[in-house]
């Protein structure tokens, strides 16, 4: 049974965690490096506040063709994520005027991932204990990729988020009827996020069959309509429509759309122990590889301690908790794993397993935690010291934090050593920016290799915000006075590049570790 | 002892002993390793070595990715990148240098045709010389892409030499430069000699005079990526004096072919041409015997 305590203990340590992760997620927020997909989630989030507030304005905000003219824009992603962003467009930028409409749109996701950190805690101190509550949330905020994904204008740490949301309102609607209700809205949510959300339904019936099994196996067959799967049947998918304005006529049409682009979706390459892939794809350990050499080590070794550890014998006590999180983390990591899905060079795309993971590591901690035989602060003291290395480590890396590997493999640097990209995402630095608003000259014309096209489309946004001074040009190399490589592997020809350009001047390179991450050579 | 004994009878202090052990090894390896700058040269014995006039023009193959950054460096030495699987571009090579980080050649020493030479060792890092167990010591064209003059349709003056390639057009894949590619699945150095969009055109390469060269093969093909059933052929004209022979490349696959009568010291003129440009992903090479 869940516990009701609400003292100002239980109330201080979420929040002071809750302030933790604010700061880091706020902590030179301007170091944060543009991504490749950033203009399309800007543009859209941009084009959805004008469409609500023109649209109540002019009173046209239902007109198909009104719709139309605004959603059109990156139609195919839901909309939940760029709803969050078009909020944050009006609320911290068009309204209030306090940043620029970069940094306005990647706020929301911010907050949103300290509200998901709130109900990470809440959910691990009702299914069970509040040791167990305070080392999963510090498992989940010292994740320095899930970190990066949480600072940016794009739709991952989002569908990690409200698929947390809905298999959480799922376990609680078993005690609580409000929660079993809102278990529809929420997966109604989830869908309206990414593609991946539905995913999420897996470890949903698996749990509702080892919970119920036994009565349904006996002809109890009404048991399947408790009151989650009722709501999940009456409510999930009309919230996906009501919140997607662009399936609001041809439905049909668009909704096929939608589901066609993503079953047909591009390679993407991927660089993985030196070896380039696209098709085939990856070996199917290569998720959980990933995943395996850029969790923090701590974090790893106490969900092992977790799955181990803890009394599975006793687990039915609270409606299978720890099952529901094993499950949920499971399969958002092998449905990457089995899928003909594009695969990038982290972990961007199955995010959704890390809340999980932290909060199975959270329980291999605080089992050891409790076992030991010491003052209580002292103890806490030292458990709490676990996480320094990772903050030390997630503070250096200063915003590159996709360029995180845990010790196991011995960083950025031990990653390289074993042919494992670096970095990806086309990633525009600070640094960069920085460096070529430093230059005096009227015009600096700048190439980009190997992939240079997505740096002319992020540099654009940088531009129109003052980010990037006016007098930047993106060029051709021909003409450029500037040729800046990044270090990418899965370009087939940058090391054939990385060898041809050694005979121009380098004039400024961004590091991390030790690694290069890119190089900024003079052309003439 | 007893006392140590009965604590380690508990596994979850076992299990807290682990997480001690991790917050070592992470607090070591944060201050020993992730913040340690990688060394920006090599050890002077070493570079000494690599500038010795025997070596010169010698690709220089690494074992690791800790050794990119030295590129931008040693802008004189032909040092090729490590990261996939750089052995592979080895496999069709006679002679290369390689440094490693540990005494052991791996995957580059697996030829069994292969002599294997440590020349240098110096502060950690190792110099190999490998090569072909005939004794010949032989240099690719491929090599020397700043020493060939090319001349084009599009630059019948003289093509620019830019940021390493020779520029034959105006589109991106019109050069002349060196290339590592798959033919018939096993990769070879080339200098790669796209034949321009039009009918009509040609690329025209001056090879430099080769004062020490005993003997010449020419060799070609169009790789794996450009083989096509319906593609008119890539022909090389070579030419030096009297002497003409005109060499078709084979469809994704790697051909050698010995030049006679040519005198391997002076420089041949190669030219480029066929009927339909379209997916002629053409390389070349030239390998020079040189006298030891």
């Amino acid at each position: 049974m869940i516990k009701k305590e609400s003292n100002l203990k239980n109330i201080l340590t979420p929040l002071l965690l809750a302030l933790l992760y604010l700061f880091l997620l706020l902590y030179h927020t301007d170091r944060v490096p543009l991504t490749d997909d950033a203009r399309f989630y800007l543009e859209a989030g941009e084009q959805y506040a004008i469409w609500f507030e023109e649209g109540i304005k002019t009173g046209n905000l239902l007109k198909p063709d009104f719709i139309d003219r605004y959603w059109q824009t990156n139609h195919e992603h839901p909309p939940f994520a760029k709803l969050l962003m078009a909020s944050g467009y009006l609320i911290f930028h068009k309204w209030s005027g306090l940043c620029n409409k970069i940094l306005a749109q990647r706020l929301p996701i911010s907050l949103f991932a300290i509200f998901i950190l709130l109900f990470l805690y809440r959910f691990a101190r009702q299914a069970f204990s509040k040791e167990v509550a305070l080392f999963a949330s510090l498992a989940f905020i010292f994740l320095p990729r899930t970190l990066f994904h949480a600072r940016v204008a794009t739709l991952d740490f989002a569908v990690a988020g409200t698929s947390f949301l809905f298999v959480y309102s799922y376990w609680r609607g078993y005690e609580s009827k409000r929660w079993a209700w809102m278990t529809g809205p929420l997966f109604g949510l989830a869908l309206a996020t990414k593609l991946n959300a539905p995913f999420m339904l897996f470890p949903v019936v698996i749990h509702f069959l080892i919970v119920h099994g036994k009565e349904i196996f006996r002809g109890k067959i009404s048991r399947i309509f408790i009151p989650q799967f009722v709501s999940m049947l009456l409510f999930s998918l009309p919230l996906f429509f009501a919140l997607w304005p662009w399936m609001w006529h041809h439905t049909v049409d668009r909704f096929l759309e939608y589901t066609t682009f993503h079953m047909k979706h591009y390679g993407i390459l991927m660089y993985y122990f030196g070896e380039v892939y696209r098709e085939p794809r990856p070996p199917i350990t290569a998720p959980a590889l990933m995943m395996l050499i850029t969790t923090p080590v701590v974090t790893l070794y106490a969900a092992t301690l977790g799955v181990t550890l803890y009394r599975w014998k006793l687990d039915y006590k609270n409606n299978y908790p720890m099952t529901l999180t094993l499950l949920a983390a499971f399969i958002s990591i092998t449905a990457l794993m089995f899928l003909p899905a594009p695969f990038y060079s982290g972990v961007k795309l199955f995010q959704p397993f890390f809340p999980f993971f932290a909060m199975i590591a959270g329980v291999g901690i605080a089992l050891v935690f409790n076992k030991i035989e010491i003052q209580k602060s002292l103890k806490t003291g030292l458990f709490l010291l676990l996480f320094l290395p990772t903050f030390i480590t997630t503070l250096a890396l200063d915003g590159a934090h996709l360029s995180y590997f845990n010790d196991a493999i011995g960083g950025t640097k031990g990653a390289m050593s074993y042919r494992t990209e670096r970095h990806y995402y086309d990633l525009f630095y600070p640094e960069l920016i920085d460096w070529i608003n430093r230059q005096k000259a009227k015009r600096i014309r700048i190439a980009f290799e190997p992939n240079g096209s997505e740096y002319n489309e992020s540099s654009r946004i940088l531009k129109k915000e003052k980010v990037l001074q006016n007098s930047f040009v993106y060029s051709s190399v021909e003409s450029a006075d500037y040729i800046v490589l990044t270090d990418e592997y899965r370009w087939k020809q940058y090391p054939e590049l990385l060898r041809r350009y050694r005979r121009m001047k380098p004039v400024f390179e961004v590091k991390r570790e030790g690694v290069s991450l890119l190089t900024v050579y003079k052309k003439h | 002892m007893k006392k140590v004994l009965l604590f380690l009878k508990n596994r979850y202090h076992i299990a807290a002993i682990g997480f001690l052990l991790i917050f070592l090894y992470s607090l070591i390896i944060l201050f020993t390793y992730r913040f340690r700058e990688l060394p920006d040269s090599l050890p002077h014995t070493i570079v000494k070595t690599i500038e010795q006039s025997s070596y010169q023009g010698m690709p220089l193959f690494t074992a690791s990715q800790f050794f990119d950054h030295l590129i931008k460096k040693y802008p004189q030495f032909d040092i090729r990148a490590a990261g996939n699987k750089p052995w592979k571009q080895t496999e069709t090579l006679h002679s290369f240098l390689l440094l490693t980080l540990d005494d052991d050649v791996a995957h580059f020493g697996d030829r069994k045709n292969l002599t294997i030479q440590k020349l240098q060792e110096d502060s950690g890092v190792y110099l190999f010389l490998l090569t072909q167990k005939s004794g010949k010591r032989i240099l690719l064209l491929s090599s020397m892409i700043e020493k060939l003059k090319v001349s084009s349709s599009y630059h019948p003056k003289g093509s620019p030499f830019k940021l390493g390639v020779h520029k034959t057009g105006y589109k991106s894949w019109m050069y002349v430069g060196l290339l590592t590619e798959n033919f018939n699945e096993k990769m070879h150095e080339g200098v790669w000699a796209h034949p321009l969009n039009k009918k009509g055109t040609f690329i025209t390469i001056i090879t430099p005079l080769m004062a020490t060269a005993t003997q010449i093969t020419f060799q070609s093909g169009i790789t794996d990526t450009g083989k096509c059933k319906h593609c008119s052929p890539v022909i090389a004209t070579i030419v030096q004096g009297e002497h003409t022979q005109k060499i078709n490349a084979p469809e994704g696959d790697w051909k050698t072919v010995p030049l006679k009568g040519f005198n391997p010291k002076k420089p041949l003129t190669i030219t480029i041409t066929t009927e339909k440009p379209g997916r002629r992903h053409y390389c070349f090479n030239i390998a020079y015997t040189m006298k030891k």
